[in-house]
Order: structure tokens, then C-alpha cells, then sequence
């Protein structure tokens, strides 16, 4: 076994353990629903904002949106790990 | 104006009503048990035999009397069976009267069977009065036993009522006299054959007996037959089938644990109570992703309809899920059912395996990772080595990464990768929804004799035309300006959040 499978192992055990206890559906709000859901107001946000792009650039401010939603994830993702450490250090939250 | 609270009290009142009124209907009215026929003799001619009259057959020794009973004429022997409408759980009321006990034995008895044509089936039960001590008693013998289990007195002339009641579903049945307390449950005999009760037959040795009013009576409650006790296999997942046609079955079926592996096949069966045989009845094919694949605890439904030429009776249905799992030379295959409680075991087959990548298609060959070395000079041939050898001790294997994508592949269908996936699809398929017009913003340059134009997408340069703002132009870019500024200032402060 090489060093990257052993890295991997350990990402497989904990993905695998993490799959197990996640659930594929929310109580009350399932994932058809909120596909559905999404359905419905892409539909409608079309029609609107292919209406406004006249005059209003849609595309760079969906451009600048996934540039804002990605860095947040991306922040949100380095705070999460950088939480788990502390834990693991014994450090506190 | 009404408090919240008394809201709140004609809310709670108007639900409470109703569970008191199911509460009434629940219990006020009792389970009818049922029985397989009803006779109280009054319509049958007097001084005839039973043997006869309203579907009693048998020897012409019963007879009616006068105020509609049934009793043997001195020196009979009686016996006398009919059969009516199968029941598999039910009761039965007998009235009786006996003028003395001259034998230990059972003398005057009633036996409970199924019956066709006039053909016994053989005692499943029975309930008999004989002698005990000098005195009257009734009794019964358990199914499997030779005991004989003594259940209450019996004062002579007096009319006493007799209940019996039965179910399939336990294998038991039970005797109360005069609506005293029931006896124990009570094993029936030959439960192997016992499908429930359609027919009774009365036998005395000795005109002491008569009786009257064969009759179904209400039991309080749930009827109070026992739980079933587990036989074969031992669970509880036993159903009673009455019907011979059309049976829908349907439940669940949860993936066992499965390590790289897939499952292809599934098949539904019925199982018989007593034969113990697993006789394929019906099999379904459960709708599997489209490359085979199920997850680990996956939960698959499955449903179907079939018709089967039974007899009523115990089924259960069972199913085994086929799935093989991947070892590294060999292809295991699986079989799981639902007694097996989720544990997966080998079958005796085992097979030659194909390489992996026939089943993953995206997995590259394993000499696409490792650099072919031979005819190679001494200094290139060392390196291509030290090169392979530290693919070999760093690297992932192609298997392991292959492990690693079906695992990431499964968490995405999980909370909250799924939900997050779909939103950044949903922001993804509305930009490349919309369609933009492009602005007709032209500049014409007049220094210049030479006429080209270039698309900036934004800005159209006519570098041999006139400058040309459209109004469309000027307010679109108007706004990109302003998004652009909005956006810089935005990432100052996120910038200021992460420092």
C-alpha cells in the first residue's frame, strides 16, 4: 500500500462514516421539493431578467455572484478546518 | 375579544371530544368473533332426526324435540357433524344439558374440524363431559399431548353454555363454561394441517345429553387472541392469506453493506408456513440506477400483485438481493434475505473475476501510471525507475482513487452536498438562460482611412466609422460600472474579514 492510499483510506473511512450518518432529505423541505422549487423560480427568473437585460447586464452580475458565493465557501471551508484543528489541539472552539 | 387561551381550550376541547368518541366506538362495541354457521333447531321438525334437516349429516340417531332442541332417545348413540363457511379465527357458543355422568371418559363431546362433503378432517379441538370424582366435568386435551386437561364442573340438569374459540394465526384455542373465566390458550392438534374451522360434530354414547342453540357470541375487547408465536423461520413476518387471487405484497429492502460492490438482482418469493419450502411464486426485478449501482443501506421498495393457488394459510413473503462484491482475483457473489438480519454471506460459487475496469470504465490502465523504462541508456533508465518507484510508494493506486470518486460520488447525494449542489445548478442555469442583447455602442475612428471593426464584446470598434452611443449602451454600461464598483468595495471588506 502506498503512502497516497493510506491518505486515502482515511479520507474513504471518514466519507464513508460521514455518508452514513448524513440524510438524503431535510424533515419537511425533501430534495424533489427544493429541485421543484428551484424549477419553479429559475423558470420565472428567466423570463424577468431576460426582460431587464436591455439594459441591465445579467451576465456580469451573475459573474460577480458566483465570484462572492465561491469565496465564501471558500472562507467558510478554511474556518471549518481551522475550527477542527483547534478541537483536535486541544485548543477549544 | 377572545384570550389566545380560550382559543387554545376550544382547540384542545374539540380534539379531545373526538378521542373520547373513538375511545367509545373502540370499546363500547366489541370484536364479533365469528363462526362458521348458526342453528337454534326451532324451524327443524319435531320428533325427526338431525341427521337431515338444515345440512346435519351423519347416523339417525339426534333427534328434535318439541321446543326445538336436540336430544338422543333412549339407548342412542349419537353423532352427528356440519359444515359451514371457514373460519380462521372465531368462537362458538353450544347450550347443553346432561341428566348424569356414568363413565370417566368423555361421553358426550363436541369436536372441531374442517369438514367437505360430510368428510372429517380429524379433531383439531374438542370439548367433552364425563365423570371426575363422582362428578361432572368438562374437559378438553391438548394438541401434542394425551392429558387430559380438566376445565370446569358441570351440575347435571341445568343448561350451561359452552364457548369455544379459536385462530390460526396462534396455532390455540380455548373453553369457558357459563361465561366464567377461560381456560389457558391451548395448542390445537395437528397444526401442520390446521387451515381453521368450518364444521362441528356432536357425539354422546348415552341418551344423558341434549342440547341446543349452536350461536357466535360478541367478545369484549380485541378478542383477546394471543400474539403468534414465532415458528419458521423464527420471526413475526407471517401474514395470513385467505384469498387465492391477487395477492399485492410490497415493502422495503435495505442494500447490505457492500464494499465496491453492486447487486443485480432481486427475487421476491412466498414462503409457506408449514411446508417450510421457499417455492418462487413471482419475481421482481427492482428498478436499479441505470449503471446497476445501489448503495449501502439504500433502502429499495419494491411491490407487486400475484395469484397463486392456495389454500388459506401463513404466508410471508422473502426476498433475496444478489450483489457481488469485488475482491482483488476473485468476483464473490452474494445473497441476502431478510432473515439474515443485513449480514451478507458467500455462496459456494466463487468466480474467476474480470479486471475491474471492465465494470469502471473511467479507471485508466495501470501502465498509463507507470513509465515503460525498457531500452532506455543507464542514467535514463535509473531515473524512469526511481521515477515508477516513487509512483509505487507515493501515489494513489488507480483502484484507491477509483474507491475515493464512488465514495464522493455517494456523499453528493447527501444533505447538505445535494441541496448546495442544485443551488449552484440553479444560479449555473439561470445565467445561461439569459440572452443578452448586445449594445450597438460603435466608435468610429476619423483619423484613419482603413475601416475594421473589433467585437469587445461590450464595445463595438469601427475604426473607420463615427462614434455612434445608442441609449441602450450608455445604460448598460452605466449599470456595469456600477456592479463593478459595488463588487470592489465588496471584496474590500471580505478581504478585511479574512486579515
Amino acid at each position: 500500500m502506498s503512502l497516497g492510499d493510506a491518505i486515502l483510506n482515511g479520507i474513504i473511512f471518514f466519507i464513508q462514516k460521514l455518508t452514513g450518518l448524513l440524510p438524503k432529505n431535510i424533515p419537511f423541505f425533501s430534495f424533489e421539493t427544493f429541485q421543484a422549487l428551484l424549477n419553479s423560480v429559475e423558470n420565472f427568473s428567466t423570463t424577468i431578467l431576460n426582460s431587464i437585460s436591455w439594459f441591465f447586464p445579467i451576465a456580469l452580475l451573475f459573474t460577480l455572484l458566483k465570484v462572492m458565493v465561491y469565496s465564501y465557501l471558500a472562507l467558510f471551508s478554511f474556518k471549518t478546518m481551522r475550527f477542527l484543528v483547534n478541537l483536535l489541539r486541544g485548543a477549544g472552539a | 375579544m377572545k384570550s389566545p387561551l380560550v382559543k387554545k381550550s376550544w382547540f384542545i376541547g374539540l380534539f379531545g371530544t373526538l378521542f373520547l368518541v373513538f375511545l367509545f366506538f373502540s370499546y363500547a362495541f366489541p370484536v364479533l368473533a365469528q363462526s362458521p354457521f348458526e342453528d337454534d333447531f326451532n324451524d327443524y321438525t319435531a320428533e325427526h332426526y338431525l341427521n337431515g334437516q338444515g345440512n346435519w349429516t351423519g347416523y339417525n340417531t339426534w333427534k328434535i324435540n318439541d321446543l326445538g332442541r336436540v336430544y338422543l332417545p333412549v339407548g342412542g348413540n349419537g353423532d352427528n357433524l356440519k359444515a359451514g363457511e371457514l373460519k380462521t379465527e372465531g368462537n362458538w357458543r353450544l347450550s347443553v344439558n346432561i341428566t348424569g355422568c356414568p363413565y370417566a371418559y368423555s361421553y358426550f363431546n363436541a369436536s372441531f374440524s374442517t369438514s367437505s362433503s360430510g368428510s372429517w378432517s380429524g379433531d383439531y379441538f374438542y370439548w367433552g363431559i364425563g365423570k371426575k370424582d363422582d362428578e361432572c366435568w368438562l374437559s378438553t386435551i391438548e394438541g401434542g399431548t394425551s392429558t387430559t386437561t380438566y376445565l370446569s364442573k358441570i351440575s347435571p340438569n341445568e343448561w350451561h353454555t359452552i364457548d369455544i374459540q379459536w385462530s390460526l394465526n396462534s396455532l390455540k384455542f380455548r373453553v369457558r363454561v357459563d361465561e366464567e373465566d377461560w381456560s389457558e390458550w391451548l395448542s390445537v392438534s395437528s397444526p401442520e394441517y390446521f387451515k381453521g374451522i368450518n364444521a362441528i360434530r356432536i357425539k354422546s354414547r348415552i341418551d344423558l345429553a341434549e342440547f341446543d342453540d349452536l350461536e357466535h357470541i360478541p367478545i369484549s375487547g380485541t378478542g383477546g387472541y394471543p400474539d403468534v408465536e414465532p415458528t419458521y423461520p423464527e420471526d413475526e413476518k407471517w401474514n395470513y392469506i385467505s384469498t387465492t387471487t391477487d395477492i399485492s405484497f410490497s415493502g422495503e429492502i435495505v442494500v447490505p453493506e457492500l464494499y465496491n460492490g453492486y447487486c443485480f438482482n432481486l427475487w421476491i418469493f412466498l414462503n409457506d408456513r408449514w411446508s417450510a419450502t421457499t417455492t418462487q411464486k413471482t419475481q421482481l426485478i427492482i428498478p436499479f440506477d441505470e449503471d446497476f449501482r445501489v448503495e449501502t443501506n439504500e433502502i429499495l421498495p419494491y411491490s407487486t400483485t400475484t395469484n397463486i393457488e392456495i389454500v388459506p394459510n401463513l404466508m410471508k413473503v422473502s426476498y433475496i438481493l444478489h450483489c457481488f462484491n469485488f475482491d482483488k482475483n476473485e468476483l464473490e457473489l452474494f445473497e441476502h434475505d431478510e432473515n439474515a438480519t443485513l449480514s451478507i454471506y458467500p455462496l459456494a460459487i466463487n468466480l474467476p473475476s474480470p479486471p475491474l475496469s471492465e465494470y469502471i470504465t473511467e479507471l485508466p490502465e495501470p501502465e498509463e501510471y507507470f513509465e515503460n523504462c525498457e531500452g532506455l541508456t543507464t542514467f535514463d533508465w535509473l531515473f524512469c525507475k526511481l521515477k515508477n518507484l516513487f509512483v509505487e510508494i507515493i501515489l494513489p493506486t488507480p483502484v484507491k482513487k477509483q474507491e475515493l470518486e464512488n465514495e464522493i460520488t455517494k456523499i453528493s447525494t447527501k444533505f447538505p452536498v445535494n441541496y448546495l449542489s442544485e443551488s449552484f445548478l440553479f444560479i449555473s442555469d439561470i445565467s445561461s438562460g439569459i440572452t443578452e442583447t448586445e449594445p450597438d455602442l460603435v466608435i468610429t475612428a476619423p483619423f484613419t482611412n482603413t475601416t475594421s471593426s473589433i467585437d469587445f464584446s461590450l464595445v463595438k470598434l469601427n475604426l473607420g466609422g463615427t462614434l455612434n452611443l445608442t441609449l441602450q449602451s450608455i445604460i448598460k454600461t452605466f449599470f456595469s460600472v456600477l456592479l463593478i464598483f459595488l463588487f470592489i468595495k465588496w471584496l474590500l471588506g471580505f478581504l478585511g474579514d479574512i486579515f
